[in-house]
């Protein structure tokens, strides 16, 4: 019987924590070290409001932007749109102007895996406006072939570990995007550090030189 | 007998009478509230807890009181107040003195400005979190009383033609704080 992303991820989970969705990670501690070097620190959170990472996060930065592109982009347009105009549009008005940051770090969490490379294109582009020299941006790439019809809720638990809600029973093929593939879509970041998870997800640190 | 010396007064020493003494006035704990039918559109202010229920647009503003949002409450407004529950909607920013709770019915699109904020699992919310700008807005001065503001207990509603002006600008953010206005 085929099994699906989500008892993968469920079966990957469960090796590293028995009867809890829940997955190690490596880079959120990297990031995180490097949040406490800043000094009121800002963070921008791409993904949707998780009440235990403002929580969280607010240890480490005063203030945070919640922007819960994903959902808002697909409210707006009832989903992403590929007309690259209309996107651009989209993120302009969906992402805080560029007079909120500079963030320290942006927590992409796995938006990306659910974008073109050309929509990562204009992505890439309006999060460089909100980085300043050193932001982090912090991404989760699926290697595995199927995906969650939609991002996937992370909630952190703590530095080490983080936990998963998937709000879709339906699946997707994954783009399995590569570094080379960051590297050509996202030219104002610079991969800093990668850590491949066992649960198939590569975490990526990217940095805004 | 026993029964007797137990009613008996319990004798005292004669004191002096004491100089009267400023007590501080007990908080409010009275809850006002703003009916599922009621919409109001201008500024609330009051010494009062609020609940609201109903609609309003304009400015809530109750310093050191608490202010609910209900299930049905719809608010397009900036609130300011000690403690601010929402379990409804609202498009506006939020000033807590103390804390900010969104419960998982609320939604709010706007920035959240507190020293505590809490986010409950399955809430909405769009904007910026400052918890360090908030003992800024905790010492801001009073608000001002304007003609045609409902205000103090009882008095609830702007009188007609007393529409608020469209939301404002940036500038009705404290200075250095450009994140918490998205």
């Amino acid at each position: 019987m085929k099994q699906t992303s989500r008892q993968r991820w469920n079966d990957a989970a469960s090796q590293l924590s028995p009867g809890s969705a829940q997955h190690h990670t490596l880079a959120l501690k990297y990031v995180l070290r490097r949040l406490m070097e800043k000094r009121r620190a800002r963070v921008l959170d791409l993904g949707a409001a998780i009440g235990p990472n403002v929580s969280f996060v607010g240890r480490y930065a005063p203030k945070l932007y919640i922007a819960d592109l994903y959902n808002t982009i697909r409210s707006r347009a009832g989903g992403l749109p590929k007309d690259h105009k209309q996107l651009e549009r989209l993120l302009a008005k969906e992402l805080p102007s560029a007079e909120l940051g500079p963030f320290d770090l942006i927590l992409a969490w796995d938006l990306m895996n659910y974008l073109s490379g050309e929509q990562m294109v204009s992505l890439g582009r309006h999060l460089a406006r909100l980085c300043r020299q050193d932001s982090l941006v912090f991404a989760l790439i699926t290697n595995s072939k199927e995906m969650p019809g939609q991002p996937i809720r992370f909630r952190i638990v703590d530095t080490d570990t983080l936990s998963y809600t998937i709000d879709s029973s339906l699946e997707r093929p994954s783009p399995l995007f590569k570094e080379p593939d960051l590297k050509r879509w996202l030219p104002d970041f610079k991969v800093e550090t990668s850590f491949l998870l066992r649960n198939g997800f590569q975490e990526y640190v990217l940095l805004h030189p | 007998m026993w029964k007797k010396k137990e009613y008996e007064p319990i004798a005292t020493q004669p004191t002096a009478p004491s100089p009267p003494v400023s007590r501080p006035q007990p908080r409010s704990e009275a809850v006002a509230m703003i009916g599922p039918s009621v919409s109001i559109r201008g500024e609330v202010s009051g010494q009062e807890n609020l609940r609201i229920l109903g609609r309003i647009e304009g400015k809530v503003s109750l310093r050191g009181q608490d202010v609910t949002v209900g299930k049905s409450g719809k608010v397009q407004a900036d609130i300011h107040a000690k403690g601010i529950r929402v379990e409804g909607e609202v498009v506006g920013d939020l000033y807590g003195e103390q804390e900010i709770i969104i419960e998982a019915s609320g939604q709010v699109t706007g920035n959240l400005v507190a020293p505590r904020v809490i986010l409950e699992n399955g809430s909405r919310f769009k904007g910026s979190i400052d918890m360090e700008s908030a003992a800024q807005q905790t010492h801001a001065k009073p608000v001002q009383q304007k003609p045609g503001t409902a205000t103090g207990p009882g008095a609830r509603t702007a009188p007609p033609g007393a529409d608020r002006q469209p939301k404002a600008p940036a500038t009705s953010q404290p200075p250095g704080d450009p994140l918490s206005r998205s």
